[in-house]
């Protein structure tokens, strides 16, 4: 009797980049569900739109690149970089927002260099840094948490703000959008506030900004979830959270009222889904031990160095951008000594 | 993570070290230990590959036609590198031909087929009378082992004999017995330790003495082998020597790899191209070291063997198998196949070598048969893209980079595949087995070997003709210098001899103007002197 051939090893699939993909996203899950409670509507049609935009044109490089479509358009890998573009930008950003985001995500920094696992740069935030630099306005306009919300807007509201772009209520953007808590940092300390008087600002929570730690806690949980899973592992998060706790306490020691508590860098803005959601992306980051520490590290000193000096007020999309420029180099020096070989 | 020097402190297996990567996997193995081992009704006939060992090829001694006994010699190796083959049982030499066998490049090779005539009747040389082997000494020892056929039966199967000889660096102070069957489903190793535990302690004692050297003998059991650790126990009191040393292992395959064992126990790394002997070790597998006491005290040559048949077959177990008892013998004698079984494997599941043609035989290396499913596979037919998640450098415990060396091999980067060490994958599958994309990077690495290899030669043949070129051109530049130094010499010569020539002539002039005026002397011998 004859049997079938082929090399070993002969075991079943243990899992697929499919159910990593489906994993990112429902570890995301909460954390977009905390954002919606405190955004508002918004978040959900911004992601749905992101989602829309990102599978078309996935579809359409597809055929155009000849490649077979089914496998590629079910390994959830555009949702992922749609989900992380949509969590990103403001719940109330036009909608070619979403459309130029993923024009750049999907077709030029995923399909033009070559498709899933080709990629040397992050898609998602690509098409964020495309955004941050094109439309800096869009970025000014971040809807209020919930509790600090003066009006309360009906998805009709929504959907017309979002498709015509004009900002129906009266009072305009400004009854509609607040500054983030880093924006307030920002702006306080170019007035010359101390941290401690910006910090009364209603936006400040506990130790982030209000809402947005909540938000942040929910990545958090999703984030260790996902380690748990060994989908993610601990490397780039906790060298990324663990560098921004040791760059910033040394200067909140020494001066608390020029430098904010480390918390809130870690609880504000993108620190922790970067650090557990972004950084982690394999296709653009390290893939040895030591690269994967420094990397966190990078993204981190990168982020803090943009937030205090540069021209934005989060920097997470460019301090990603830049570690990806770096990784494979960083991989070809860091290389593991390979076994029974000398130092 | 350099090689520490723990093991200056501490005896192997005191202190258990790491390594790093590898995977945890459900063993499977339970199912193939429930009966004792029993050997399988005598099959119809016996198909035995000349070649069942690492070296030479070997040449078949006897005929077809020719009536052989049990333990007779029926081949041995065409130099000294390889091992004896003897007849599993007394019979009919059928056949000298070829037949299908398990091999990657060689799919068919010759193989002797024996008829057994059921006599079962030993020859004469196993029937002798040998002294107890603790008067024998170790040359007489070595040879008895090589006499006896036996080779690694942990799959390597190298040649025992030439593994225990050998002059190295160091002495040889640590026998490692590895028991440590860290694949899933097989059984055989196991079964053997829990049935002779003192026969493979007497085996180890016996390789010891060989060696004369040893002061540690370590058995490495797996962590789960807790009934196994007291059967040794047990057995180690009445074998009663200091020397050995019981010691589990985590199962975390592919732990009972001969580096990563090695490493573990005693915290050295094997060098790379190295040998465990270099570092003052020699490493056998259980198996190995049961036949050996079964040579030396039993007088039995390396005959049968313990293998497991499991997975989809209808009842799982371990047979003491004859050397070249059919595979479908083997099936039957467990049962029969599951329904729709379409992969039969020799070996366990991630290492092991598939099997297309069921009339194969087993071999001295054949520890394990494994029936599979379809669904107990993986669909070859379509893998991702590589997503550089990293899982398969997570896990290699050679501490490579799979993903880059699948890169390299796949764009045929010859030096780059070298550079990134591809000699030192130990194609253990870990990678493979975490490879979210499904990727076949093990069939990869194997095929990039094979390149790597032709592409050594290839150079080696380069080098070797340009150095033939080079000692060419030499060559002719010191002809044409010898034939420039001839001519210039025979020039030189020619100046001389025209000198002496011209002398003569003038001495002639001279002595013609004497003769005539008087008489003619003898003068044409000067052309001699002057050459
Ligand atoms: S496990 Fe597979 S997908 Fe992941 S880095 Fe290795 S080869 Fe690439
Ligand atoms: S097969 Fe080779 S590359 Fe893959 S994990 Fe094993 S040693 Fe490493």
């Amino acid at each position: 009797m004859k049997f079938s051939w082929s090399g070993a090893p002969h075991v079943p699939a243990q899992t697929s980049v499919a159910n990593v993909m489906l994993q990112v996203l429902l570890a995301l899950t909460p954390g977009v569900i905390a954002l919606s409670w405190f955004f508002g509507i918004g978040v959900w049609i911004q992601l749905l739109l992101a989602l829309l935009f990102a599978y078309g044109l996935e579809y359409l490089m597809l055929r155009w690149r000849r490649q077979p479509v089914k496998p590629f358009i079910t390994d959830y890998s555009a949702a992922v970089t749609a989900m992380l573009f949509a969590v990103c930008i403001p719940p109330l950003s036009p909608w070619w927002a979403s459309l130029a985001g993923m024009l750049f995500a999907i077709v030029i920094a995923k399909h033009l260099f070559g498709g899933l696992g080709h990629n040397r740069f992050n898609p998602a935030m690509v098409g964020m840094a495309v955004l941050l630099i094109s439309f800096p306005q869009l970025f000014t306009h971040w809807s209020p948490p919930r509790e600090l919300a003066e009006v309360q807007l009906s998805l009709s509201q929504v959907l017309s703000i979002i498709f015509t772009g004009n900002p129906i209520v009266t009072g305009g953007w400004d009854a509609l959008t607040l500054a983030t808590p880093l924006d307030t940092l920002r702006t306080g300390s170019a007035r010359g506030l101390l941290v401690t008087e910006v910090r009364v600002a209603p936006i400040f929570g506990t130790f982030g900004g209000l809402g947005w730690e909540w938000v942040a806690n929910w990545y958090l949980l999703g984030g260790l979830w996902l380690m748990y899973r060994g989908i993610i592992h601990w490397r780039v998060p906790v060298a990324l959270l663990a560098t921004v706790v040791l760059l910033t306490t040394p200067l909140y020691l020494f001066d608390p009222d020029a430098n904010p508590l480390p918390l809130q860098h870690i609880f504000s803005g993108a620190t922790v889904l970067a650090a557990f959601f972004i950084a982690t992306d394999p296709v653009s980051g390290c893939s040895t031990p030591r690269g994967q520490l420094l990397f966190g590290c990078g993204v981190a000193a990168i982020t803090l160095a943009i937030r205090r000096w540069g021209a934005y007020p989060d920097g997470v999309a460019f301090a990603i951008l830049i570690m990806n420029m770096f990784a494979p180099l960083i991989d070809r020096y860091t290389r593991p000594r390979v076994f029974g070989h000398s130092e | 993570m350099s090689s520490v020097p723990a093991s200056r402190t501490h005896a192997p297996g005191e202190f258990l070290h790491n390594f790093h990567g590898g995977l945890k996997l459900r063993h499977y193995k339970r199912m193939s230990c429930l009966h004792p081992v029993t050997r399988p009704p005598m099959p119809e006939h016996l198909s035995l590959a000349l070649k069942q060992h690492v070296g030479d090829r070997s040449i078949a001694l006897v005929k077809p036609g020719q009536q052989v006994l049990k333990g007779e010699v029926l081949a041995r190796p065409a130099s000294g590198f390889g091992a004896l083959l003897h007849a599993p049982t007394s019979g009919r030499i059928a056949a000298i031909d070829e037949q299908p066998v398990i091999s990657r490049q060689h799919p068919v090779d010759t193989c002797i087929t024996l008829i057994p005539d059921d006599r079962d009747e030993w020859h004469s040389d196993c029937q002798r009378m040998i002294p107890d082997w603790r008067q024998m000494s170790g040359e007489e020892l070595l040879k008895r082992i090589a006499d006896a056929g036996i080779v690694g039966l942990g799959g390597a199967v190298f040649p025992t004999h030439r593994k225990l000889k050998g002059h190295w660096a160091q002495p040889i102070k640590t026998l490692i017995l590895n028991g440590a069957e860290c694949e899933p489903y097989i059984s055989c190793d196991e079964m053997l330790m829990r049935e002779h535990p003192e026969q493979i302690l007497l085996g180890a004692q016996i390789v010891a003495r060989t060696l004369g050297t040893v002061e540690h003998i370590v058995i490495a059991l797996e962590d789960q082998m807790g009934e196994v650790e007291d059967d040794f126990k047990r057995a180690q009191r009445i074998v009663d020597d200091p020397r050995i040393a019981i010691c589990r292992v985590r199962k975390i395959y592919p732990e009972g790899g001969e580096r990563q064992l090695i490493k573990v126990l005693t915290g050295l790394e094997v060098p790379s191209g190295g040998y465990p002997q270099q570092l003052g070790i020699v490493c056998l597998n259980v198996g190995t070291a049961w036949s050996v006491k079964r040579a030396l005290v039993d007088r039995v040559p390396l005959i049968e063997r313990y293998v497991t048949v499991t997975g989809a077959v209808q009842e799982p177990r371990n047979w003491l198998t004859l050397l070249g008892t059919p595979v479908r013998h083997l099936i039957e004698a467990s049962g029969g196949l599951q329904p729709q079984v379409n992969r039969l494997v020799m070996g366990g599941p991630v290492m092991g070598m598939a099997i297309s043609d069921d009339a194969i035989s087993v071999t001295k290396g054949f520890n394990c048969l494994l029936a599979l499913r379809p669904e107990q596979l993986r669909d070859p037919t379509h893998s991702m893209p590589c997503i550089n998640c990293s899982e398969c450098v997570r896990v290699c415990p050679a501490r490579l980079m799979p993903q880059l060396l699948y890169h390299s091999i796949r764009t045929g980067d010859i030096r780059q595949t070298s550079e990134l060490a591809l000699f030192d994958c130990i194609e253990c599958g870990c990678c493979d087995l975490v490879c979210p994309s499904h990727i076949p990077l093990t069939e990869y690495f194997r095929l990039g070997k094979s390149q790597l290899r032709s592409s050594l030669r290839e150079q080696q043949r380069a080098s070797k003709s340009e150095q033939r070129h080079q000692a060419r051109n030499q060559r002719l530049e010191a002809q044409q210098a010898l034939r420039a130094e001839r001519r210039a010499a025979r020039q030189q010569a020619a100046a001389d001899q025209q000198q002496a020539q011209q002398t003569i002539a003038a001495a002639l002039a001279r002595v013609r103007g004497k003769q005539a005026r008087g008489s003619a002397p003898q003068a044409d011998d000067s052309e001699e002197s002057g050459a």
